[in-house]
């Protein structure tokens, strides 16, 4: 959970354009209070197996659940804990984001409005590594989204996307293969090659 | 901050026999935001002239940011310039970061500006006078929507609008030039009457 949320605070640092103080920055970043809350949550559902933990658990509950509650009420974002989000995850705005019952890789980028769940069936889709996914976009249903792929704003996917391409429009069309997303999800060179050790160790 | 034209918007979301001024007030969030929008955005704007009033503005705008998230579920770009008699949903979240908003505009919910709220930069959008705006549109890039242009609901634009033209889908096209949408911005419907009608 901490080296999760540990490369969480890195992405959120990345987008500092130098203008405030750093206490500006992560106080009104909306998505970062719920990846916090999101991470507690995440371990302490690995924290059951370990039984040296169990006297935390009745504790960290109550306070997972006061945490998210204020966060669905307050912004309007809920990451479910049956989603399995990958460290360096970025929520860029609040409002109506609903991530349950997927997969996303490493270094993820989603906006406001999102919905990446489960369609009725229960299979969710799973997202790879460093995509970036627009406001509005609605990812429902088992599709798998390739590795640095980009997903525009309001884009319906409803079907795997490949590695790499930039998809656009409802239906979702490919529009450009090999695009590279580098800019857009505000990484840092040095700070991803960081993330990645964080992951790794 | 308040001028004459901001009690015009009032005339909208009043309905006859809907109760008192106050009574309005309270219960229309979009004012809400847009009051608190109007003195963010004096604060910007008289950044040279320090008044009393000014910083009274400036401890109110620290509030207004958190207060717009929280309760109005939406933010907007403290520099984007709204001009009086602009009518934003009080459904939320709305994400402005156009450059200006023209006098007479009607903006639904659920709607998206530019690529940035906070710290400007590229790919702001400017709104001319008289637009309707649908709810769940995204108008992402340096756009700029022609006065008395209608966006239908869940388009997202990918070039600019010529005035009085009619743009619908994802990607978006135009559907109809030429088209007088003050009965659209007249009512509240959402999805108008005019147009699954006619378009």
């Amino acid at each position: 959970m901490t080296a999760a949320f540990i490369a969480d605070l890195r992405r959120c640092g990345d987008f500092d354009q130098g203008g405030g103080a750093a206490w500006r920055l992560f106080a009104y970043s909306y998505g970062l209070h719920a990846l916090f809350a999101y991470r507690l949550g995440r371990w302490l559902l690995r924290a059951r197996a370990k039984c040296y933990l169990w006297p935390l658990l009745p504790v960290c509950w109550p306070i997972y659940y006061l945490l998210s509650r204020c966060v669905w009420v307050a912004y309007d974002i809920r990451l479910e804990l049956s989603a399995d989000i990958g460290p360096g995850f970025y929520i860029g705005h609040f409002g109506a984001i609903r991530v349950r019952r997927c997969q996303i890789g490493a270094n993820c980028s989603i906006g406001h409005l999102t919905h990446i769940s489960a369609a009725a069936d229960g299979r969710g889709p799973v997202v790879g590594d460093r995509v970036w996914i627009g406001a509005h976009a609605r990812i429902i249903g088992p599709h798998r989204i390739g590795s640095h792929a980009t997903i525009g704003a309001a884009t319906v996917i409803q079907g795997d996307v490949p590695e790499g391409v930039l998809c656009l429009g409802n239906p979702a069309r490919l529009v450009i293969r090999n695009y590279d997303n580098r800019r857009i999800l505000g990484l840092r060179e040095e700070v991803q090659s960081q993330t990645h050790n964080a992951a790794a160790s | 901050m308040a001028d004459a034209r901001f009690y015009d918007c009032l005339g909208r979301v009043g309905r006859p026999g809907a109760g008192s001024l106050a009574w309005t007030m309270l219960h229309n969030r979009g004012l809400w935001m847009l009051t608190s929008h109007r003195i963010a955005h004096f604060c910007v704007r008289r950044r040279d002239a320090r008044s009393p009033a000014w910083w009274i503005a400036r401890l109110c705008k620290s509030f207004g940011a958190g207060f717009n998230v929280i309760f109005c579920r939406s933010q907007l770009a403290e520099d984007c310039e709204i001009d009086g008699a602009a009518y934003l949903s009080d459904q939320g979240y709305l994400f402005c970061g156009a450059l200006s908003i023209g006098a007479g505009s009607l903006i639904h919910n659920r709607c998206t500006f530019g690529q940035k709220v906070a710290g400007g930069g590229a790919g702001r959008p400017t709104l001319g006078k008289d637009v309707w705006i649908g709810p769940d549109c995204v108008i992402a890039g340096s756009l700029t929507v022609g006065d008395g242009a209608t966006v239908l609901p869940g388009s997202v634009l990918t070039f600019s609008v010529p005035p009085r033209a009619v743009v619908k889908g994802n990607p978006a096209r135009i559907v109809r030039t030429n088209f007088d949408n003050s009965g659209l911005r007249r009512s509240l419907t959402i999805v108008p009457d005019v147009a699954t009608d006619t378009l």
